[in-house]
């Protein structure tokens, strides 16, 4: 009898292997210089019509049932949140001190008013009568105790780099913080419009400990909305919060689901069950646009698809390698074929979304990148320069449809020039444990990644984290002294056109000449609502760091 | 009198064991945890590299530090005491996790459970006993079952029940128990379909051989109406090798679960398994495991039994 029990834990534990659960990564992004509201709208690619907002809501809606395609989050509690699910529920129950404008630009957000005194002093003015979800009023001291809470090394914040050159956070008067920084960071100011900028009650997040942000414990923020219950398993209702500083929202509840299922998400919202949702399937994405039960929209978004590279000895620390891996792939294919036309070819990182600045400068630099059309004779001369060539191996999501779709075509392509490439396919969980890993990671020559996104539309956040050496993303171990040198001097960069000066040349080198990873294509968000609705801001990141659902009501 | 202390000596024997079986499946569902690749701290951290005092503050909340036999002594003490531990990632004890899941998946298993014996049954008495023209199409249909992936099965018959009739949901558990069962319907005919036919292909041998046997023969002879000899020497002495299929078949529906509870978007204790498996989160697989072994020990209990109440010779010889 105890060996058919054993074979029956063995097999769910089998089964469990073999299954699957959503997940997804987040990278840092860029931000814009200084202090005002300088934000313009990136220009979209090209050919796809892509969108900053939708028709906003003309009515009131009672409750609205709205789908986390990457599963429930793990955390509300804004240090740690940095992901999908996390962030879509957070923007509405716990708001920045600034706020990231649907064209990803800089607007006040619990900050009236926010003031560059020096490039090493920022003074944040809070507005008056801010309340927090319990009818508390917000402090200055509550601010103080929030942004600390990034910087404190046993509590291990995601947003910890950004904090990295601040001095002293001091509260200069009733409703009055005033920052200081070591030396100049133009990243600091910009990121205090995504989680790390969260303002949250003292009190509260010292009586629940460790148990803040948990399904038990709670958040006590301001913002729109406010949780009402969240059900481990089940789904996370947030309701609108009386006490919010602007206006009230139209709709009363949202319900958030945790249906992963991508095939079953696509169902739920063509019959109506589910009302919206955001990173809608690709493979769907046909049939969602001519769906009867709802409108698709494509909207901007910093997120994108790469090939990229990990240490592993071989064949990739070759520069005509991966070029090869460069001219096999023909990007305007995979936009249309795998992404369905909600996705634009890209040539760096740096793509067209991520100019928050000096567009003129990215553009001009941007256009002067080698523009690589798929050229397998190319391809097959390059790799033929490299040595000792056999099999390499490519590590994917198992549960990203598109990314199995994107392995398979890249396989076959290099196939045709006699490069053989081993898929190792991981489920969700295990494929960001072993690509965020170095021992992990480093056990395959190349990971396709298909879940990223920059925070900010800012390139120095992904030279920093990314390009430089030792940085959290730098899967590559990439380490080149003038590019590193280059990113800290634009991270001190207060001029917006010195920054994007210091950054094309980043790319130059790093993607012109060392083709540090593949950039393919920078996919648009998709976002479906029932056509009962309207008004959810469309574009990434926007959505994650602002209350997306302020504007969200009937459909007119 | 005599066969009741039958059971109750079978159960107090069974109940010895399973506590034994629980403890060994306890160990290696632990072990298997610990040898399986990748850091717990990176599940923990998201991938995202971590301060040196963020990393020992985590490795000591959760005796990361200490070793595996240490760990696992401390959980079992902690199991002894009511404590399953906590959950890693979502930083909840485990009983607070699994509470809204088990009913959802103690009720799927029940419908699934039903579904599959009934409908094997049917199956079986329709094959065995119906003329050859009938049992080619029952057999024929249960070929077909058999080799539907429950994903399969479970895809089809959202699109043509959920959104092309329009009769079902197409996910969820629902709310209150009516609308539970009614979320379930389409999830425990998934779930059934292959043990249900499997459970039919086994019946309609045994009820054929039984229909064929000498003392259904004698029946016939003596005259005795049709229904009485199928009910009381057909299906009776055919109903020992169904039962013994039908358990094993409930425990790999344990299994299977997992799939169609994803494919449907209910959140059940296989979902929650396996992103606990894939997160490294122990104490929840251990937890999870072992109910669901507690819960193959009840079924298996539940057979017993049953054979005792089928065979008379089995309640003589105390199982």
């Amino acid at each position: 009898m105890a060996v058919l029990i054993l074979a029956v834990v063995a097999g769910a534990l089998l089964l469990a292997a073999c299954g699957s659960s959503g997940g997804s990564s987040s990278s840092g992004g860029g931000s814009t210089s200084s202090s005002s509201t300088s934000g313009s709208a990136p220009e979209s690619g090209g050919g796809a019509e892509l969108v900053n907002t939708t028709p906003a809501g003309s009515g009131p809606v009672e409750s609205v049932s709205w789908d986390l395609p990457y599963g429930e989050p793990a955390t509300l509690d804004y240090i740690e949140a940095a992901a999908f699910s996390e962030n879509t529920v957070l923007s509405n129950v716990c708001e920045s001190l600034i706020h990231l404008t649907p064209e990803f630009g800089y607007e006040p957000g619990l900050a009236k008013t926010y003031k560059e005194v020096s490039p090493t002093e920022y003074v944040y003015d809070l507005r008056p009568g801010l309340k927090f979800s319990d009818g508390d009023a917000v402090t200055a001291e509550d601010v103080v105790f929030s942004l600390e809470r990034n910087r404190d090394a046993k509590l291990g914040s995601f947003w910890e780099p950004w904090f990295a050159n601040v001095k002293s956070i001091v509260a200069t008067g009733k409703d009055q913080v005033t920052v200081k920084l070591t030396k100049p960071d133009v990243m600091f100011n910009q990121f205090l419009a995504t989680a790390a900028g969260v303002v949250a009650e003292k009190s509260f997040v010292e009586k629940a400990g460790k148990k803040f942000g948990t399904s038990e414990g709670g958040v006590m923020c301001v913002g729109p909305y406010k949780i009402d219950k969240w059900t481990p398993g089940k789904e996370i209702s947030i309701v609108a919060n009386p006490d919010y500083w602007g206006p009230q929202p139209q709709t009363k509840e949202i319900d958030f689901q945790f249906l992963t299922n991508q095939e079953t998400t696509t169902q739920a919202l063509e019959t109506g069950e589910i009302d919206g949702a955001y990173e809608a399937p690709p493979s769907s994405w046909e049939s969602l646009s001519s769906s009867s039960a709802g409108t698709a929209y494509a909207g901007n978004s910093t997120a994108y698809v790469s090939l990229s590279f990990t240490e592993k000895e071989g064949p990739v620390q070759e520069v005509d390698f991966r070029r090869a891996m460069e001219y096999l792939i023909d990007r305007e294919a995979v936009a249309e074929t795998i992404f369905h036309g909600a996705a634009e070819p890209i040539r760096s990182t740096f793509f067209p979304t991520t100019w928050g600045y000096a567009q003129s400068v990215y553009e001009k630099a941007y256009e002067s990148l080698p523009d690589v059309q798929a050229d397998p004779a190319e391809a097959e001369k390059l790799a033929g320069e490299v040595k000792g060539l056999k099999t390499v191996t490519m590590l994917t999501n198992a549960d990203d449809a598109a990314a199995k779709q994107l392995a398979a075509y890249i396989q076959s392509q290099a196939k045709e020039v006699g490069i053989d490439i081993e898929l190792k396919e991981l489920p969700a969980a295990q494929y960001i444990a072993d690509a965020f890993e170095p021992e992990g990671r480093n056990r395959y020559d190349m990971i396709l990644s298909t879940t990223g996104y920059l925070d900010l539309a800012e390139p120095v956040e992904w030279g920093e984290i990314a390009l430089s050496g030792g940085g959290v993303f730098n899967d590559f171990g990439y380490d080149d002294a003038s590019v590193n040198k280059w990113v800290q001097e634009a991270r001190e960069a207060t001029d917006p056109t010195e920054r994007a000066e210091l950054m094309v040349k980043v790319q130059e080198q790093a993607y012109g000449k060392d083709v540090v990873e593949v950039p393919i294509v920078n996919s648009a968000e998709r976002l479906f609502m029932n056509s009962s609705i309207s008004g959810a801001t469309p574009t990434l990141t926007p959505l994650l760091y602002a209350p997306w659902a302020s504007e969200l009501g009937a459909a007119g | 009198v005599r066969a009741g202390g039958d059971a109750a000596k079978l159960v107090g024997k069974q109940v010895a064991g399973a506590l034994i079986a629980l403890l060994l499946s306890s160990f290696v569902v632990f072990s298997a945890l610990y040898i399986a690749p990748g850091n717990t701290l990176t599940f923990l951290s998201g991938g995202r590299q971590m301060s040196k005092q963020a990393v020992a503050q985590l490795s000591q909340e959760y005796h990361l530090e200490e070793s595996f036999f240490a760990r696992y002594v401390h959980w079992l003490g902690g199991v002894f005491s009511g404590d399953f531990g906590k959950s890693l990632v979502h930083k909840v004890p485990v009983g607070t996790l699994l509470g809204p899941r088990v009913g959802t998946t103690v009720l799927l298993m029940v419908m699934a459970g039903l579904v599959t014996i009934v409908g094997g049954i049917l199956v079986g008495v329709v094959a065995g006993l119906g003329r050859k023209r009938t049992r080619g199409i029952a057999l024929g249909l249960s070929t077909v079952a058999m080799a539907i992936p429950s994903f399969v099965a479970a895809t089809l018959l959202i699109a043509i029940f959920a959104v092309d009739l329009g009769w079902f949901p197409v996910f969820g558990a629902g709310k209150g128990f009516g609308d539970q069962v009614y979320h379930l319907i389409l999830p425990s005919i998934a779930l059934s379909l292959g043990g249900a036919a499997y459970i039919g292909r086994i019946a309609a041998v045994s009820i054929e051989r039984a229909a064929d046997s000498e003392y259904v023969e004698t029946a016939r002879a003596r005259g005795l109406p049709r229904r009485a000899i199928v009910r009381r020497h057909v299906l009776r002495n055919a109903m020992v090798p169904i039962t013994t299929v039908a358990g094993i078949t409930f425990a790999g529906l344990i299994a299977t679960s997992v799939v169609v509870e994803s494919a449907f978007g209910i959140n059940g204790l296989g979902a929650l398994l396996v992103e606990s498996v894939l997160s490294h989160d122990f104490a929840v697989v251990q937890a999870i495991s072992l109910l669901l072994v507690a819960g193959f020990l009840v079924v298996n209990l539940g057979v017993d039994l049953l054979y005792m109440r089928l065979d008379p010779r089995l309640r003589r010889a105390g199982a």
